[in-house]
């Protein structure tokens, strides 16, 4: 099947079209659909259509049913024309019914008729009557032979069994097919009116079925009478219209005694529960009473306990999200505790969560009916919280009914045996986790309405699943306490209540390890005490018991990470009333570096935890030496790693060493001997990161006020020396290893941390040390280190030492146009680029005066430099180089001598700025970059007389980038832009210029 | 009720149905416990078999009250290690842009598909935070590095 020749006989299309069906390539398949295509949208294609439906093969006939429909949607027909198609429509259905043509034949042909029906409605508007008409004949007629007098019914009442299949297809398309069509568009407005005056038609037909009394194909057709009332109620809602939905209202009834036949129940189920879902308001009162009726059923008694029995069928659970659907739609009745069928219904709900077996594995109804649950107190609370809750419809809101599915949803999320657990695939495993969060998302809406008692509630079961040691239990209920810490009010009227828990046993007994609680059980109670942070900073008496604990599970695989998070987040929260537990915690920190176990993550925290303790001591004597402690065990590693350091180049460390458990985390240990300079390197990283760490936990928590801190603090020789020490480990380390870009993104991290602090500390360098250390000898990512240079030089221009600001931009300048010097091109390193143009930036915005007083080489240098990223492709470059120009051109000082500098720079430079910007403009840029293009732009228009004079010539300059834009066009642009003064819609003008010079077929795909 | 709650109202509905493995998203409730819709916080897991996987990451979505026309704003608490993330943690997604593709049909559950599949699929047309991008560009281990890190301090379990 290379190449497809054009079939010119109608054997020859038959051929291909049973070729088409075949098992073939998507290659091949694809090219018979387009030689196919092109014959159907040929001139020839009715013919070929009017061929292939009179052949046997039902994939011949369906596809020249199809072949009308494709017609019938491109070709203009006049209205005759049209109704002679319409005639051998109608033809072809009555042949396929009376041939033996199977139901995708006739369902197409169905199709068919309805797309006519969508583009000719005008000469076919009583459509389904017509159709009847002729099916009863069993030949299609004209329009206008129609006999009035004869009711539509009799018509149904003649028709055998496929010949009222046909008729439902037939109206079932209609509806699904133009429920499609826009009820809003004029041109459709008489569509639409004359599908209406089908309304009864349709009804007559669908209620018929249910009327035909023990027929053999009685359900069959009651089946296809509830699809079709499916399609008609998803019509009516969207432009619900009398008597439309009137008449669809009377099938409701048939449609509900459906339920409890067993062929229609499927059907029936889904119809109803999507009404009820979507468009509730369809049912009438005494429709609801109905269902009402038929939920206190035998029948649906039975269908109830067999769902709570654990029957996962699809039935089963098909009844259960009908009852849910009929709950939500009648949520008024149910939030009303007066209202006693309701309550006996809302009862059914509740006992839902009650059914057998594990949720989302096993029990599939427990999601969906907790969603209701949820929904339900949602709308309680929306509703005694409203502002006029004093209207409301009911007074009795039923509480009870929402505690008992507190009690039963907690012990529906408890942990099953592992073995079973581990028998559930990853989706099950993952379901029954969101179930978890459901419950505790559920959990905190039923707190708005109940308040503390459901604190009590989940203290008092931890504390009997405590006396019991029943683990899966304690569990869960310490999870559900867990998700009400968001709840409790702040400042502790229900401390009294958690007391109960907290110095209860339950730190001991999981003090004791695995062998007592299971891991679950313990990782839970863990994250608990993060949850209550809040309450620990209050009750600073079981603070330590706490962390104490958290600081055990440390050492172990499965809990280092969460319980190292806690220790970090209650240390750091706490730190006040922890300072008298630092030596213990140092102790705990010491013998957990001597286990082989202890993570490199979860040390950080920790030691991050210990520094913040540190940090809020207020006895120097006392904080220096908690520190000195600290630094000395990061110490051991800074030694190991000089010393390994030393040994050369390829000498190897043993495996087994101990050494190799700080160097590497247990699931990256090597097997066999490594090089020690690796070994070194990997200590160097860790020893690193833990300083970081330590740096961070000592920046002074941001909402503590430190304005009490005097500017004359005397200066104080211990901190120099610590400070020195640092900063010579980092020196070392730096000279070292910065040719990895792990060692030097962290160095540049301490040094960060010390910048934002006002107060003095380890980590707070003097700025000449800053800067010395900055601009010295560095191997790798020196763009890291001049953005750090920038934050430096913002922080010192918002901080104390002001004398310090022009030292540092003296010094630091020159070294960043030294290093963007070394490029040979600017965008060989972007991120250098960037980060120096940056630099310039900021100097520029925050002491002009210094920059301006640079040597003019060095000056510029920058310039040209920024012009040139401007020119560039590298977006982030381009972007700083704009906002660079930005600054630049809005500097005004008072200094007049700098202010003749600038002015006679700009105007110098003005030109060549001028032009970049307009080639970027002119189609250069990418459309994502024009908004921060148009920033300079703006402000040049602004603030320089001359800048007019300058677009222009870049604007008629020969270079500019785009043939597409005549010169009247970049004339109209530069008006639009002067008039507009730099005003936001400058940025509109830019992009339709821009789009203009891309040229129209650049369109923005989405 | 605006359109912007109904909308909201409805998303929730669905997400509730029916949410892609793994994720979560739910509106954050104030202090009287009501919740504002209009917030919301998710998670958005890694893929399986990316750097990504294992991963979890905690995203708020901030709908305007001119939503659906226009888009909510996705934002990584903390911000993200991700050449499409800004500083301040915004995601930057065609989709997410009012001026490109967002559409009002857009759902909830396509937005948190759409930024899961940008974690590994980072678009280097639209660069937002200078440190991932031209690590990803440049330094490929170095990038991979760092994600794994980001993973490891992120762990969905």
């Amino acid at each position: 099947m290379e190449n497809i020749q054009i079939p010119t006989t109608l054997p020859e299309v038959e051929n291909l079209i049973h070729e088409l069906y075949k098992p073939n390539s998507a290659e091949t398949i694809s090219r018979i659909q387009d030689v196919l295509q092109r014959l159907q949208k040929s001139d020839e294609g009715w013919q070929l259509a009017q061929g292939l439906l009179a052949c046997s093969s039902d994939s011949v006939k369906f596809f020249g049913a199809l072949t009308i429909i494709v017609k019938l949607n491109t070709a203009s027909l006049s209205d005759n024309d049209a109704l002679s198609v319409l005639q051998n429509l109608i033809t072809w259905l009555i042949n396929s019914l009376g041939d033996g043509s199977g139901p995708i034949v006739v369902r197409k042909l169905c199709s068919a008729l309805v797309t006519y029906f969508i583009h000719y409605s005008h000469t076919w508007d009583r459509c389904v009557r017509h159709l009847l008409y002729c099916l009863n004949l069993n030949t299609s007629v004209p329009i206008d032979d129609i006999d009035e007098s004869t009711p539509t019914e009799s018509f149904i009442q003649a028709l055998d069994t496929p010949k009222y299949f046909a008729a439902s297809w037939f109206c079932t398309a209609l509806a699904e097919d133009t429920e499609k069509i826009d009820t809003k568009s004029t041109k459709y407005i008489s569509l639409h009116e004359r599908l209406l005056s089908n309304a009864q038609d349709v009804t007559a037909l669908m209620s018929h079925s249910f009327k035909i009394a023990n027929g053999t194909s009685s359900t069959e057709a009651q089946k296809e009478s509830i699809v079709c009332l499916q399609a008609w109620v998803l019509y009516a809602q969207r432009s619900p219209k009398q008597p439309l939905v009137e008449n669809l209202q009377t099938l409701l009834p048939p449609a509900i005694n459906g339920l409890i036949c067993d062929e229609l129940y499927e059907s029936s189920i889904e119809l109803l529960t999507d009404i009820l879902g979507d468009w509730p308001d369809f049912f009438t009162p005494d429709q609801f009473n109905s269902l009402y009726s038929l939920f206190e059923s035998q029948w649906s008694q039975e269908r109830y306990q067999n769902l709570l029995q654990g029957d996962s069928d699809f039935d089963a659970i098909q009844f259960g999200l009908f009852m849910l659907a009929f709950g939500a739609a009648r949520m008024n009745d149910m939030m009303d505790g007066n209202e006693n069928r309701a309550q006996r219904f809302l009862a059914g709900l509740a006992g839902l969560l009650t059914a057998q077996g594990h949720p989302v594995a096993e029990d599939k109804i427990f999601v969906p009916a907790l969603e209701f649950w949820s929904a339900f107190v949602e709308h309680l609370v929306d509703n005694l919280y409203a502002e006029s809750s004093d209207n409301l419809p009911w007074d009795k809101p039923p509480l009870s009914q929402v505690m008992q599915v507190v009690s039963y949803s907690w012990q529906k999320i408890q942990y099953p045996m592992i073995d079973v657990y581990n028998s559930w695939d990853s989706a099950e495993r993952a379901g029954f986790g969101d179930a978890r969060k459901d419950v505790a998302d559920f959990l905190q809406s039923v707190y708005t309405i109940s308040g503390l008692p459901l604190v009590s509630l989940f203290v008092d079961l931890i504390l009997q699943a405590l006396s019991s040691s029943a683990w899966a239990e304690l569990e869960a209920a310490s999870f559900c306490l867990g998700a009400l810490s968001d709840c409790v009010p702040e400042g502790g009227s229900c401390d009294d209540i958690l007391n109960k828990v907290f110095g209860s046993s339950l730190f001991a007994l999981l003090h004791q390890g695995h062998s007592v609680v299971p891991v679950r059980a313990r990782q839970t109670c863990l994250y608990l005490i993060e949850r209550y942070s809040d309450y620990f900073g209050r009750h600073a008496e079981f603070l330590p018991a706490a962390l104490n604990l958290l600081f055990s599970a440390v050492g172990d695989r499965h809990l280092a990470l969460p319980s190292s998070k806690s220790i970090y987040t209650l240390c750091s929260s706490c730190r006040g009333p922890l300072t008298s537990e630092v030596d213990a915690f140092l102790e705990q920190y010491s013998s957990l570096r001597n286990g082989t176990e202890l993570d490199s993550v979860a040390e950080e925290r920790v030691v991050g935890a210990i520094a913040s303790i540190i940090q809020s001591i207020t006895d120097k004597a006392r904080k220096a030496e908690s520190f000195r402690r600290l630094l000395i065990l990061i110490g051991i590693d800074v030694d190991n790693c000089l010393r390994l350091r030393s040994l050369g180049e390829g000498a190897l460390v043993d495996p087994n060493d101990t050494v190799i458990h700080r160097a590497f985390d247990a699931t990256q240990r090597p097997t066999g001997p490594v090089l020690a300079n690796d070994v070194s390197l990997q200590l160097a990283i860790r020893a690193l990161r833990c300083l970081c760490s330590i740096a961070k936990g000592f920046q002074a928590p941001v909402d503590l006020d430190s304005d009490e801190s005097s500017d004359e603090e005397p200066v104080d020789t211990n901190l120099d020396q610590v400070q020195a020490d640092i900063m010579g480990i980092l020196i070392q380390f730096r000279n070292l290893f910065s040719s990895n870009a792990e060692v030097v993104d962290v160095i540049c991290t301490i040094l960060r941390a010390g910048f934002s602090e006002t107060d003095p500390g380890p980590f707070v360098f003097p700025p000449q040390a800053v800067t010395g250390f900055i601009t010295g000898n560095w191997q790798n990512r020196i763009a890291t280190v001049v953005n750090t240079a920038s934050v430096f030089v913002t922080s010192l221009c918002s901080g104390k030492h002001k004398e310090c600001i022009a030292p540092a931009i003296c010094q630091l300048f020159p070294w960043v146009v030294g290093l963007l010097h070394q490029l040979p091109e600017p965008e060989d390193e972007p991120e250098l680029s960037q980060y120096g143009i940056e630099f310039a930036e900021r100097c520029l915005a925050k002491q002009s005066g210094i920059v301006m007083s640079q040597d003019p080489k060095l000056l510029e240098f920058i310039f040209i430099f920024a012009i040139k990223l401007l020119n560039g492709t590298e977006p982030l470059p381009k972007a700083a180089a704009a906002e660079f120009w930005t600054t630049f051109i809005l500097l005004k000082v008072d200094d007049q001598d700098t202010q003749a500098t600038i002015d006679n720079a700009m105007s110098h430079l003005g030109p060549q700025l001028a032009q970049s910007l307009v080639h970027n403009i002119g189609g250069k840029a990418s459309r994502s970059e024009l908004d921060r293009l148009s920033d300079p732009l703006k402000k040049l228009v602004v603030k320089h007389i001359h800048s007019q004079k300058w677009l222009e010539a870049a604007l008629n300059d020969p270079s500019f980038p785009s043939d597409k834009v005549s010169a009247q066009e970049k004339t109209l642009f530069l008006k639009k832009i002067i008039s507009l003064r730099g005003s936001r819609p400058t940025n509109q003008v830019v992009r339709e210029f821009w789009l203009a010079c891309r040229g129209s077929s650049f369109a923005y795909v989405s | 009720m605006s359109l912007c709650t109904l909308r909201l109202g409805e998303e929730r509905k669905q997400w509730r149905k029916d949410h892609p493995f793994g994720f979560w998203a739910r509106p954050v409730k104030n202090a009287q416990g009501v919740l504002d819709l209009k917030t919301w916080e998710c998670g958005i897991p890694g893929k399986e078999k990316t750097i990504w996987e294992g991963g979890l990451f905690k995203m708020t979505m901030t709908f305007p009250d001119e939503y659906p026309t226009k888009p909510p704003k996705c934002k990584f608490t903390p911000p993200l290690f991700h050449p499409n993330v800004y500083p301040s943690g915004t995601v930057c997604l065609s989709i997410l842009n009012e001026d490109e593709g967002w559409k009002p049909a857009i759902t909830v559950k396509q937005i948190a598909l759409g930024v899961q599949d940008l974690l590994d699929n980072p678009n280097p047309e639209s660069p937002a935070q200078a440190e991932a991008y031209n690590l990803f560009k440049r330094d490929r281990v170095e990038y991979e590095r760092r994600v794994k890190r980001v993973v490891k301090e992120n762990p969905a379990h």
